[in-house]
């Protein structure tokens, strides 16, 4: 069979998975339940046999029939994680949690605080450089205010017939507000491109109608 | 029945039928919306067009994205590798995740055409490499031959002649460092690879994730962020006016009207609907 025969087979496949999954927006239908239950089956199988030939295959096979027999170590560590299904050493998953949570946080916590918290704190101060010109000065004083009466907000310690923190909390939900309405619209942007994305594809690979 | 039982209670149905022809219209009447380019945009371009032009440091472009994502993220992807193509800045692709590799092939095979590119010598794909986003971007501030002895195809990464001929060694020959990612893989490269080895980082995320990228956009951890179907749509308008690129089918261009279509349709449908309440509450 030819490459272009086995693509169109594919593009077909493909627009019948698009249309049973977009049936599902009449009601639910044996269509619609085909199609899922392929797509989650097809998406294990996909990661483990990527997992296979990327990971496995070149990191632990490849070495040890190079005679590389260091990496039985961690292979042994991670294997650990399948003895949370036998009861007697199920402990044992303690061992590579450790060794991940441990590394993870000796090498992520100081680059995390520098780059998400101190970079951020000291890109939030108001120095002389916040007022380069009018507008951007405007624009920087609405923002340092906006970080201060969003915090608080969030500062649910305080006495509730505090008058300050009423005011600057109230104030701070709209910041928040604004920040919700944005997110809000960008998600519905985002969403109406999946559309168009399969729209593209049933109308250009599928259908040919536009190119 | 009545104005205000129409406007808050309208099957469903028919706002996705509504929707769909929406979207559909603009496609068979191939209407395309090119709109105004935003500093953000544009300041990624800039990087590209000046910056890099100028020092001769390569562009890494790490596809962190799967199919979900690809509508928005695409027509982004395809857009940079134009630009670089197009200036003939070494371009490197690789993924943090598996699926991001077929989608960073396809994507460059589409495109190579337009300039005559050879593997290899313009443009090289690493592939993905196994360990998370810590490991590997740490490991490539270190040595990108350690952590992708071999490319997609199997070559020696190291003796492939656009990594010899510009001495690509580690993060230090990288100029520009771009993350597309439908999740947080950006913080990664924020936090690994700009705090680590000061490479200059830049994103492309879709909508959802949109406003989580301000913050380091306004402290210049990032030199510039593409935000869902719109950027892609203006670096497309970019590439079209610069003379760059040749393609008549710009995607997020023509998706861009579709989208505009849509949001019009939100309207008309959110004023249907608060009509309808104030009707009803002036009712009782």
């Amino acid at each position: 069979m030819s490459a272009q025969i086995i693509h169109t087979i594919w593009i077909w496949i493909a627009a019948f998975f698009t249309l049973a999954i977009f049936s599902f927006l009449y009601k639910d239908n044996p269509f619609y339940r085909i199609a899922e239950h392929i797509f989650v089956g097809v998406s294990a199988a996909y990661g483990l046999i990527i997992t296979y030939y990327n990971a496995f295959l070149p990191y632990v096979y490849t070495p040890l029939i190079k005679g590389d027999f260091i990496v039985i170590i961690p292979v042994l560590i991670g294997l650990l994680f399948f003895a949370r299904f036998i009861p007697k050493i199920s402990w044992l998953v303690r061992i590579p949690i450790v060794v991940a949570m441990g590394w993870g946080a000796g090498v992520g916590l100081p680059r995390t605080f520098q780059q998400n918290i101190f970079e951020q704190l000291k890109a939030s101060i108001l120095t002389v450089n916040s007022f380069p010109n009018v507008w951007q000065g405007i624009f920087n004083i609405i923002m340092f205010a906006g970080i201060i009466l969003t915090l608080s907000y969030f500062f649910f310690s305080r006495k509730e017939n505090n008058k300050v923190f009423n005011t600057t909390s109230k104030i701070g939900t709209i910041f928040i507000m604004v920040s919700f309405g944005a997110t809000f619209g960008y998600t519905v942007m985002a969403r109406v491109s999946l559309l168009i994305g399969r729209i593209l594809f049933l109308l250009r690979d599928w259908l040919g109608i536009i190119h | 029945m009545k104005i205000k039982e129409i406007f808050t209670s309208l099957d469903r149905r028919i706002i996705y039928l509504l929707l769909l022809f929406a979207v559909i219209i603009p496609f068979l009447f191939n209407v395309e919306e090119s709109p105004k380019t935003l500093p953000d945009t544009k300041n990624v371009f800039d990087f590209i067009e000046d910056t890099l032009t100028n020092n001769g440091k390569a562009l890494l472009i790490s596809v962190d994205y799967d199919p979900q994502a690809e509508p928005e993220l695409t027509p982004m992807l395809e857009s940079l590798i134009r630009h670089a193509l197009y200036k003939k800045i070494p371009l490197m692709l690789m993924a943090l995740y598996p699926q991001g590799v077929g989608l960073a092939l396809r994507s460059v095979e589409h495109v190579k055409k337009e300039y005559n590119a050879a593997y290899g010598r313009d443009y090289v794909l690493l592939g993905w490499a196994p360990g998370g986003p810590m490991v590997v971007i740490l490991g490539l501030g270190d040595s990108i031959g350690k952590v992708f002895k071999t490319d997609y195809y199997g070559n020696l990464v190291d003796t492939l002649p656009m990594m010899k001929n510009h001495f690509i060694k580690n993060l230090k020959q990288v100029g520009l460092a771009i993350s597309l990612t439908a999740g947080s893989a950006y913080g990664a490269w924020i936090v690994y690879a700009h705090s680590g080895f000061n490479t200059p980082i830049a994103t492309g995320v879709t909508g959802v994730v949109g406003t989580q990228i301000y913050p380091y956009l306004q402290s210049r951890q990032l030199v510039g962020g593409l935000i869902g179907l719109r950027s892609g749509a203006e670096y497309e308008r970019i590439l079209k006016e610069k003379g760059y690129s040749k393609t008549k089918f710009r995607p997020a261009s023509r998706g861009m009207a579709s989208q505009t279509f849509a949001h019009i349709l939100f309207f008309i449908f959110i004023a249907m609907a608060n009509i309808g309440l104030i009707i009803k509450r002036r009712e009782k």
